[in-house]
């Protein structure tokens, strides 16, 4: 069996050692990722980079207790933070619906807290309607800090427009959450084992925003070959119910904030060089680099 | 442990480098690997998770768990899962202190993990295989056997099997680059070597990999 690995050279002749030396280039390429040559050690390295490793819900749930009970609860929220917040409002939705799995994800207390302080919630977005709306009932409930009163009201508020403001068809998905097209990706490189994904908690989310696990291979194909922060058409504008306190408005179109962070490598990405973390004047990337 | 200095940025142009991963793959288009460069997506979660947003964390770890169990298992075998286990206790107590970019993260993670496995393999007194610490059974495999095991199975832990018998630091070299996804300066930072250093580890690494799965496609 072993015989038929052998690459062949261009004329078709099965090659022998001595086999073709590659060049340093090659090999940082290989090491990288990027497309090289086959042959059998770019197999051995992509055998080696593919995450056969299971990622189990065990594992998961101690390491998210640990981060439970250091997480510090939310003080405030400064401007910089918004920005970062709403991103994360982005993922309670995908958060919220990780109960599902039984392991319970908590709002983060920063929405509330932004409620707060800026007087509305940020436009939460997600995915699909109903998922925001969860979301945010689970803020309201979940609001894991500083009760102060602002924020209660800001929780309640949001609770009873959610309710009232059901759009009235559930329209499809606006931007997704960044942290979908993350769950995809983990998704996507784990072939071999959606048998188990199917009863990762960590997984669940995606399972319910592709409407169960046969679609999520589809879903997520798709999700990933469209560029990030993207809406998809057709969302009804505004929130009815919307009022001077905390709102949100389900319908709208991701004016998301494609969470201005830095564009990867080649921005310097001085954030990781001063203690409070990114720097809020980013350029949004504009070019799409799903997978 | 000390807070990691942030790493420095790869020296690689890449916004491009990060198109042609979007497939994320060295052949045939295939897209179920882990890409190495960090998506504009991802670059957020590390902020975020510090921000208290679990499910950033949740992604973090999704991303990030394979990664270092692969490295792990290289290191220590069979143990793998109880380090990487107990290096996410510490990295969620200790990621407060952290400051850093996604790159920068896994080279954290990773350094912890790999003082993880130091201590556990001093602690009980492992004889120390010509790589580091294999597991027992593993042990007793002949090089060309793992070699065989890895062109026929072509599974992660064969794969990772044969790269850990190799020289410790070229393991750990390939393993820092190829599977946990860290640039050569980043990687040694883990190791505490120059970029060079690890340069010179992997490629020396990669090339007696292409040797042995030579040697075992010969026979």
């Amino acid at each position: 069996m072993s015989n038929t690995r052998r690459p062949s050279d261009a004329d078709g002749y099965e090659m022998h050692t001595p086999k073709i030396r590659r060049t340093r280039a090659e090999l940082e390429r290989m090491l990288d990722g990027r497309p090289v040559r086959p042959d059998a050690l770019t197999e051995l390295i992509l055998a080696a980079r593919a995450s056969e490793a299971r990622t189990d819900g065990a594992g998961f749930a101690a390491a998210l207790a640990a981060f439970r009970s250091v997480s510090p609860p939310y003080a405030q929220t400064s401007p910089r933070r918004s920005s970062m917040i709403k991103n994360a409002a982005a993922k309670l939705a995908a958060a919220k619906l990780l109960t599902v799995g039984g392991v319970a994800l908590a709002a983060t207390g920063g929405v509330a807290a932004a409620a707060a302080s800026t007087g509305h919630l940020p436009s939460p977005l997600p995915h699909s309607s109903h998922a925001s709306k969860v979301a945010v009932a689970a803020v309201a409930k979940h609001q894991a800090t500083p009760s102060s009163t602002p924020s209660a009201s800001a929780s309640e508020s949001a609770a009873d427009s959610d309710s009232s403001s059901s759009s009235p068809s559930a329209h499809p998905s606006a931007t997704p959450s960044p942290s979908l097209r993350g769950l995809c990706q983990s998704w996507l490189s784990r072939p071999h084992e959606h048998g188990k994904a199917d009863t990762n908690p960590a997984f669940t989310v995606l399972v319910t925003a592709a409407g169960g696990s046969d679609a999520v291979q589809a879903y997520c194909t798709t999700l990933l070959s469209t560029a990030p922060g993207q809406p998809t058409p057709s969302d009804s504008p505004t929130d009815p119910a919307e009022s001077g306190t905390p709102s949100h408005s389900t319908g709208k179109p991701s004016s998301i904030p494609t969470p201005s962070h830095p564009t990867g490598k080649p921005s310097a990405v001085p954030s990781a060089s001063h203690p409070s973390g990114r720097p809020t004047a980013l350029p949004t990337p504009s070019h799409p680099t799903g997978h | 442990m000390a807070d990691r200095s942030p790493m420095a940025m790869p020296s690689r142009a890449n916004r491009v480098g990060s198109m042609t991963h979007r497939s994320g793959s060295t052949v045939a288009g295939d897209p179920t690997v882990l890409v190495v460069r960090p998506t504009d997506e991802q670059v957020d979660w590390v902020e975020a998770a510090k921000a208290g947003d679990e499910s950033a964390f949740a992604a973090l770890y999704l991303d990030t768990q394979p990664r270092l169990l692969g490295y792990a298992t290289g290191l220590v075998g069979a143990e793998a899962e109880d380090i990487t286990a107990e290096a996410w206790l510490q990295i969620a107590r200790d990621l407060a202190c952290f400051t850093g970019d996604l790159d920068a993260f896994r080279g954290w993670a990773a350094r912890i993990v790999r003082n993880r496995a130091i201590d556990s393999v001093r602690a009980r007194n492992r004889r120390p295989s010509q790589a580091t610490g294999l597991s027992p059974m593993l042990d007793q495999l002949t090089e060309q056997d793992a070699a065989e095991a890895a062109l026929t199975n072509l599974s992660t832990g064969s794969a990772i099997a044969l790269i850990s018998r190799l020289p410790q630091d070229q393991a750990e070299a390939v393993l820092l680059r190829a599977v946990v996804g860290l640039d050569a300066t980043a990687a040694g930072e883990v190791l505490g070597k120059r970029a060079g250093a690890v340069r010179v580890a992997a490629h020396r690494g990669l090339r007696t990999l292409a040797k042995l799965l030579t040697e075992a496609a010969d026979e």
